[in-house]
This record gives structure tokens, C-alpha cells and sequence, in this order.
């Protein structure tokens, strides 16, 4: 009885269906071994090549939308474009011209700027002056002789004793 | 001002219509490159990037093969260069978006009439895909573009610029590690 097979024989079977070397199909026909492993390896290929289409083809149905090629834009899709840039200008602009600088509040009133401009300036000027004073005078304000206490109560006194 | 004599027309290529030909081999090339990487969302971003990149290059086209092995090629230069990327590599094991055995063993057909015959195909299926799993990029690759695709060998020669015995020996080993895996019950190849 001739040996079995080589895996490269078997495989070529696979690979490349006959014609194949006679001696190997010979031996196919009269070994059932062989043509056990043959037809085993065979099927599961087929099963493997049948489920994985299968699959595939359930997992290119469930792509997301987005992957699809780019179709022309609809002429609805224009419209839509132009109301949300008119939506999105308003949105800008509006709120800035509601809160302009100047706009919102109340103009100042010129009767209440004025006095206090002119009270700054005149408290200005009588700080000044009296610094002046302060510079111009021969001794300082501060090393002056303190005024007599007593002077008050002496002449109080003298009031009392001629009115007696 | 009349255009100069000497310059050559534009060439018309069937990339030309890029949505034709997307239409017509969009799920074969999805296919390919979801049972080899086995992730949906990476298999479809290389699938858009193979007809973006062969409408690039459509130029380039001369009809020396046909246009689907010219797309297969791309595809498998995109794979090429994607696996090869460390983040790949860090996220393939944590992908959510990865398949899993179960999920391919749903699809087993029901030819069978027994439930145990059901069984048995449903093993052989989840071992096979197991086993493809463990392949060396390039021997999957031309493991899926034979079994799946049905690609003749001289055409896989050409997708993946392989001489024609280097694709041979791939599939031999590809296989030898089928039936290991059917001979030691599906548990492990050697």
C-alpha cells in the first residue's frame, strides 16, 4: 500500500483542483483516510468562507451613516445654512449693541459735575494756602507757646471781686 | 492662444468614476480588511482610505491588472502600515470595538440537519478563525485573499508582491496549522 499523502499533496488538492499528479489521485481514490482529512479540511474552509462573508456583510450594513460618500447638497440645505448664520449673527450682535458703553446708562448730569469739580479745587486751594502759611510763618505752629490757661479764670476772678 | 501639440491628453481610468467602482467593490475590500485586522471601525476607516488613495493615484493605473487587484493591493499596503504602528499594537488587544470568536460562530451555516453535526461545523469554524487569528500578518493575508476571496495564486502573487512559491509556502503553513488545530480537538496549534 503506498503511504499516505503529504500535507503538500493534500494541499494542492485544495489549492490547485485537478488536474493533479495521478499517482495522488489515485492514491485519493483508494485511501479513505485521505479522503476523510480531504473532504474534512475542505468543509471547513467552505463553512469559514460562508460565515465570514456573512459577517461581513451584516457589519458593512451596521456602518454609521457618516462614512458614506459625500452626496450634492440638497437645495433645502441652503435655507437651512442661511437661517442659522442669521440666527447666529443676531445672537453676536444684539447683545452688544444692547450693552454698548454709553447706550444703557443715563447721560451724567452737568449740575452735578460741576459742583464737584469746583468744591475739589476750592478744598485744593485752601489746602495749599494754609501749607503756605504754615511755610511763611517764623516759628512753626507746632513749637508755638501754648496760650495760658489761667488767663480765662484770672480775669473771670477780678470780674467777681469789682462786682462785689 | 492654441494649447501646445505636445501635450498629452489626460488619461481616462475606471477610477475616474470613483463612485462606480466604490459601489461595486466597497464590501469586497471592507471584507478583506475586517477579517484581517477584526476591528469594524479600523476596517472601515482603511476601506475609505483605499479608494481615497486610488483615486489619488488613479493616474498611476495603466490596466496591467484588474481593478480589483489594483484596489486589493492598496488595501494591503494600508494594513501593512497600520499594523506596523505601535499604537495599533497597544490597542489590539483592548479594541471595543474587536471581534470576537462567538460573534463569526453565529454565522456558521445551518446546513446541518443534526444538532451534533451543527456542533461539530460550529467547532471547526471557531478553530479555524482562532488559528487565522495566530497567523503572521502575511500569512493571513494571503490565507483570507485564497479562502475567502478566492483569489487565483498568480493574482496574490501580485496583491501582495509576493513571488508565487512564497505564497504557496505561506498557504501550506497556514493550512498545516488548520489541521493541527482540527487534530489536537481545536484546543491549540502547534
Amino acid at each position: 500500500m503506498t503511504p499516505h499523502l503529504t500535507h503538500e499533496q493534500l494541499c494542492d488538492f485544495i489549492l490547485d483542483p485537478p488536474p493533479q499528479c495521478a499517482l495522488s489521485t489515485a492514491h485519493l481514490a483508494a485511501c479513505p483516510a485521505c479522503k476523510a482529512e480531504l473532504a474534512t479540511l475542505s468543509a471547513s474552509l467552505r463553512h469559514f468562507q460562508e460565515a465570514s462573508r456573512s459577517f461581513a456583510e451584516r457589519e458593512l450594513a451596521r456602518r454609521p451613516a457618516v462614512i458614506e460618500l459625500p452626496r450634492r447638497r440638497s437645495l433645502m440645505a441652503v435655507p437651512a445654512y442661511l437661517a442659522a448664520a442669521a440666527l447666529f449673527l443676531g445672537a453676536v450682535f444684539i447683545p452688544l449693541r444692547l450693552h454698548r458703553p454709553g447706550a444703557s446708562a443715563p447721560p451724567p448730569s452737568p449740575v452735578a459735575a460741576v459742583p464737584a469739580s469746583v468744591q475739589t479745587t476750592e478744598s485744593d486751594e485752601a489746602f495749599l494756602n494754609e501749607i503756605n502759611q504754615d511755610i511763611a510763618a517764623s516759628v512753626p505752629s507746632p513749637m508755638e507757646p501754648l496760650a495760658d490757661p489761667t488767663s480765662d479764670a484770672a480775669g473771670t476772678t477780678s470780674n467777681q471781686g469789682n462786682s462785689q | 492662444m492654441l494649447p501646445a501639440l505636445d501635450q498629452a491628453p489626460p488619461v481616462e481610468t475606471p477610477f475616474d468614476d470613483i463612485t462606480s467602482v466604490y459601489s461595486v467593490y466597497e464590501q469586497r475590500i471592507f471584507r478583506f480588511l475586517l477579517l484581517s485586522i477584526r476591528d469594524r471601525d479600523v476596517a472601515l476607516s482603511l476601506t475609505q482610505d483605499t479608494f481615497l488613495r486610488a483615486w489619488l493615484s488613479r493616474s498611476s493605473f495603466r490596466g496591467d491588472c484588474s481593478i480589483y487587484t489594483w484596489l486589493m493591493r492598496i488595501a494591503v499596503n494600508l494594513l501593512r502600515d497600520h499594523t506596523r504602528t505601535q499604537k495599533f499594537r497597544f490597542w489590539r488587544n483592548t479594541a471595543a470595538t474587536a471581534i470576537d470568536v462567538s460573534e463569526i460562530a453565529e454565522y456558521v451555516p445551518n446546513s446541518e440537519s443534526s444538532a451534533e453535526s451543527r456542533l461539530i461545523t460550529s467547532e471547526q469554524m471557531a478553530a479555524i478563525w482562532q488559528t487565522v487569528s495566530e497567523l503572521s500578518t502575511r500569512q493571513r493575508n494571503v490565507f483570507l485573499l485564497r479562502f475567502v476571496e478566492e483569489l487565483e495564486l498568480t493574482d496574490i502573487a501580485a496583491v501582495t508582491g509576493l513571488p508565487l512559491s512564497t505564497v504557496k509556502t505561506h498557504l501550506y503553513r497556514a493550512l498545516a496549522a488548520v489541521r493541527a488545530r482540527h487534530a489536537g480537538g481545536g484546543k491549540e496549534a502547534p
